[in-house]
């Protein structure tokens, strides 16, 4: 799921190299008690490096600023906290305690370095996590910071807090704080389980009272988390050089809930694992819970999660509590001596005292109408109004369409015959065309649909559709949530809402539309069935055209 | 909208990264400068666990001076535990013996039963000056447990000082020179860490949070690697030597002895608050209670333990006087028969 970028780690080394033999010069020079001159020449050498480092980091966190957000509850700018810009059209990351005042409106200010304030909207949250979404609106485009692979981080190296501690940025520039990273994979226990720090990044970085939801950043001026807590104890709420962010590694799989407008929900193997000696066993299996389910027994060992190394109980938390509700683990297991790896999806964490949080639906449909277009952007180009007919060589088949969709068009859909014997099935053909018909922007996004969230597919985040049918039927649509890609799409019930899986083979041009000619299908008992469009003809219809034609 | 795919990304990392890779060709990078001796100061910190506070289990840590597992940490409440317990770098839990005590330095010497332990040598911070970084390896907080690595954090030092400190209520016995730094090594399990150059190698260990007499600030200093190595070779350091009497004034337990001690920690306001009132003295006669907050004596207003002092002074035996104290939000009036003091 993670993009690899070790771009930054490896780019630094020559340096470092140059750095280290300008040092071993100089103490030799020192050492061999050389003339004044070369002696001064080393020096000058050093302090030429440091002051161009510092130099370059100056201009990356100016840069960095221009993304900051002060985030207040009204125009009065009272309450507040911090958050990060992280898209262009002005949807931005911060804190769940940041935004959770402002839970009935949904509606606050963001302060940008700009000097201007612009309305906010609370989107998604994740109280578990203590993450929240939020869109600012009222600029074309925003700065925004590229999220960074929070693995990637090493103790020791620098990164930088930005944000309104104390309120300070009376003009909206944030307050830039520098620290090293002090530890990583720290646990930190939440409030029940909400606000739970699991696997975050601890930093010596200043961090105060309002820098909550502001960015820590690495010195490339990428994000690597989200700051949100600190330890304080005795001496008050001021910094002691203890600071945690919420690594970007866990919050991008919440992203698709997040951006969709969604409470998020954490996920629980609904097992809890205990150390004797040195292996860490399962000692207590809920019945149905997801450990089950997957197969692991009371009493077996744990190795690994996600092929991550797992030996203590504060690695399991780790591990399990950054991932989200109906997410795919996949365990490594010790029974008897043997490795056993069984599959489970996590089942959802129950949160308590949350305050009521309903869902909009609008932006939740917005999300759908974005994940459905950019779909079809891909293959296509130009938006409008769609007319498209495609004829196959075996027959013409014209499926119902439960009622004519405005604007008057029809669609006319002819499929070659799936290679099953007796030619195609019409029940076959119905669920293909639930399947393809929405990508070609048929049905209106409203009642029954859904954007569920995120779910991993061999290793790629998938933003989630779900289109509830009548007779209880259910599609599911799974697209790469960077490059909007379809994935793959699922058909079932209430019950097995993935019984059948659809996915698009390669794509092929097919006249004007680059649609992909090949759809494969395969169900639960393996089943494999496939459907080929020998060509096709498409027309497009312009919106005006359209619009023209209404009566 | 994402960043949408690899393409995207990485051409954002460019730009973002544009004023950065002009310079890395020739400028140093944090993570190499440090990583090594951050990797090496790590293994030679151990967390340590003792006594119990009160529901809280004491920690702090300490750092290893041999490779048979002699470990120097502070003198703290924490060795006053039946366990104390070691907890290595790889997350092996070992028990911890008490070599020797050093009262002066208010260090202790450990030992564990272990072999070919990484260790600090112990050589000297003399070349390190004022404006060198510095990095601090400590278990503040207990962040970390078992094989978790410590915490680490990166300044500099800020100078070198003779300590004239506080611990507590107590004076600091110690007033030999001390590291001073910018880090905030004065946090619950800081004590007893390490602060190591930039090399790696050991400069100092972090003492117990402390307040300086003059500034009533907590110090963030450490003990100079040339102290911990005296004591690790000093013979005549015995076993339990005595603690120096405390030559404290902020006890203030007063010649008319009305039996009663007040809750003075120093710092900039003191409030007059009982900490302890002896039972059957004249104070507990008159109904004080520990947590009362004194106002006012004879009609003089109190509003620090100095302004109670001065005016206890003036007191004799056989006086009547009357006495206000806040307890909870309540005012209460009390009176106070002052009697002579035990013979």
């Amino acid at each position: 799921m993670v993009v690899r970028n070790t771009r930054a780690g490896r780019l630094e080394s020559p340096s470092s190299g140059r750095m280290r033999r300008a040092r071993r010069l100089r103490s030799f020079w020192a050492a061999t008690g050389a003339i004044q001159v070369a002696f001064a020449y080393g020096a000058d050498d050093d302090l030429a490096l440091v002051r161009q480092h510092e130099a370059a980091r100056v201009e990356t966190l100016a840069r960095a600023a221009h993304s900051v957000v002060c985030i207040y509850e009204d125009r009065e700018r009272s309450g507040g906290g911090s958050g990060v810009v992280i898209a262009p059209d002005g949807y931005g990351l911060t804190n769940f305690h940041v935004v959770a005042s402002m839970l009935e409106s949904r509606r606050g200010f963001g302060g940008l370095p700009d000097g201007k304030l612009y309305p906010l909207r609370v989107l998604g949250i994740d109280p578990g996590g203590d993450v929240a979404m939020f869109k600012l609106d009222g600029a074309e485009r925003f700065d925004f910071l590229s999220l960074a692979d929070s693995d990637e981080l090493r103790a020791g190296q620098w990164v930088a807090a930005l944000g309104n501690p104390f309120l300070l940025a009376e003009d909206y520039t944030p307050t830039i704080t520098l620290g090293v990273v002090s530890g990583l994979h720290r646990y930190q226990y939440g409030q029940g389980n909400l606000l739970e720090y699991a696997d975050c990044i601890q930093v010596s970085t200043s961090i105060n009272p309002g820098n909550s939801g502001g960015p820590l950043v690495d010195m490339t001026g990428r994000l690597v988390g989200v700051v949100g807590r600190a330890s304080f104890e005795e001496r008050g709420r001021v910094n002691v050089g203890l600071g945690y962010a919420v690594t970007t590694n866990q919050i991008r799989r919440f992203l698709p809930a997040l951006r969709a407008g969604r409470l998020c929900e954490h996920g629980t193997l609904g097992a809890t694992v205990e150390l004797l000696g040195d292996e860490l066993i399962f000692h207590a299996v809920q019945s149905l819970s997801a450990a089950e389910r997957g197969g692991v027994e009371l009493g077996d060992g744990l190795v690994a999660i996600n092929a991550r190394p797992v030996r203590t109980p504060n690695e399991y938390n780790n591990v399990v509590a950054v991932l989200p509700a109906e997410w795919p683990v996949s365990l490594t297991v010790r029974r008897q001596g043997q490795l056993r790896t069984p599959h489970a999806r996590l089942a959802r964490l129950t949160l308590r005292d949350v305050p009521l949080f309903v869902p909009d639906l609008d932006v939740n449909h917005a999300e759908v109408r974005r994940l459905l277009v950019g779909y079809e952007q891909a293959d296509r180009g130009a938006p409008g109004r769609r007319v498209a007919s495609l004829h196959g060589q075996a027959r013409t088949w014209t499926p119902s369409v439960p009622s004519t969709p405005p604007g008057g068009w029809t669609f006319t859909l002819t499929a070659a015959e799936a290679v099953s014997e007796g030619g195609p099935d019409a029940a076959l053909l119905t669920e293909w065309y639930d399947v393809v018909w929405p990508l070609l922007g048929g049905p209106e996004v409203g009642m029954g649909w859904d954007a569920r969230g995120g779910d991993e597919l061999d290793g790629r985040l998938a933003a989630v559709v779900e289109r509830r049918l009548e007779g209880g039927r259910r599609v599911r649509w799974k697209f790469d949530f960077e490059s909007h890609e379809l994935l793959e799409a699922t058909v079932g019930n209430e019950s097995q809402p993935e019984s059948a899986v659809w996915w698009p083979g390669p794509r092929r041009p097919c006249a004007e539309l680059r649609w992909p000619h090949v759809w494969r299908r395969r169900t639960a008992d393996g089943a494999e069935l496939e459907i080929r469009i020998e060509s096709c003809e498409v027309a497009f219809e312009s919106a005006e055209r359209v619009e023209e034609r209404a009566p | 909208m994402m960043p949408t795919n690899r393409g995207t990304c990485a051409l954002a990392c460019c730009l973002l990264a544009g004023p950065v890779l002009g310079a890395v060709g020739h400028g140093p990078s944090a993570n190499e400068l440090f990583a090594d001796a951050i990797d090496a100061g790590r293994q030679r910190v151990v967390k340590l666990y003792g006594a119990t506070i009160g529901r809280e289990k004491a920690y702090g840590c300490g750092v290893l001076v041999s490779a048979d597992g002699k470990i120097v940490t502070v003198l703290s409440v924490l060795l006053e535990g039946r366990h104390v317990r070691a907890v290595l770098w790889d997350g092996r839990e070992l028990p911890v013996r008490i070599l020797a005590r050093d009262e002066r330095r208010q260090l202790a010497l450990l030992k564990i039963e272990a072999g070919h332990l990484p260790f600090f040598e112990l050589t000297s911070s003399g070349d390190l000056t004022p404006g060198d970084w510095v990095i601090a390896a400590t278990n503040a907080f207990k962040v970390a447990e078992g094989s978790e690595p410590v915490s680490v954090s990166v300044g500099l030092l800020a100078g070198r000082a003779h300590l004239s400190a506080r611990f507590r209520a107590r004076d600091f016995p110690y007033d030999g020179p001390v590291l001073l730094t910018d880090l905030i090594v004065t946090t619950p399990g800081c004590a007893g860490g390490a602060l190591i150059d930039a090399r790696g190698r050991l400069v100092g260990v972090i003492g117990k949070p402390v307040v300086g007499k003059l500034t009533n600030t907590w110090v963030n200093c450490a003990l100079p690697v040339e102290e911990v190595a005296a004591l690790v070779t000093a013979g005549d350091v015995r076993l339990g030597d005595a603690p120096p009497e405390p030559t404290t004034r902020a006890v203030a337990e007063k010649p008319a002895d009305l039996g009663l001690l007040l809750f003075d920690v120093g710092g900039h306001v003191r409030p007059a608050y009982v900490e302890r009132v002896r039972p059957d003295s004249p104070a507990w006669k008159a109904g004080l209670r520990p947590n009362d907050l004194l106002v006012s004596l004879d009609g003089q207003p109190i509003t620090t333990c100095e302004d109670f002092e001065r005016l206890a002074t003036r007191l004799r035996a056989g006086q009547r006087v009357a006495l206000v104290v806040k307890r909870g939000e309540q005012l209460q009036m009390l009176e106070l028969t002052v009697e002579p003091p035990p013979e």
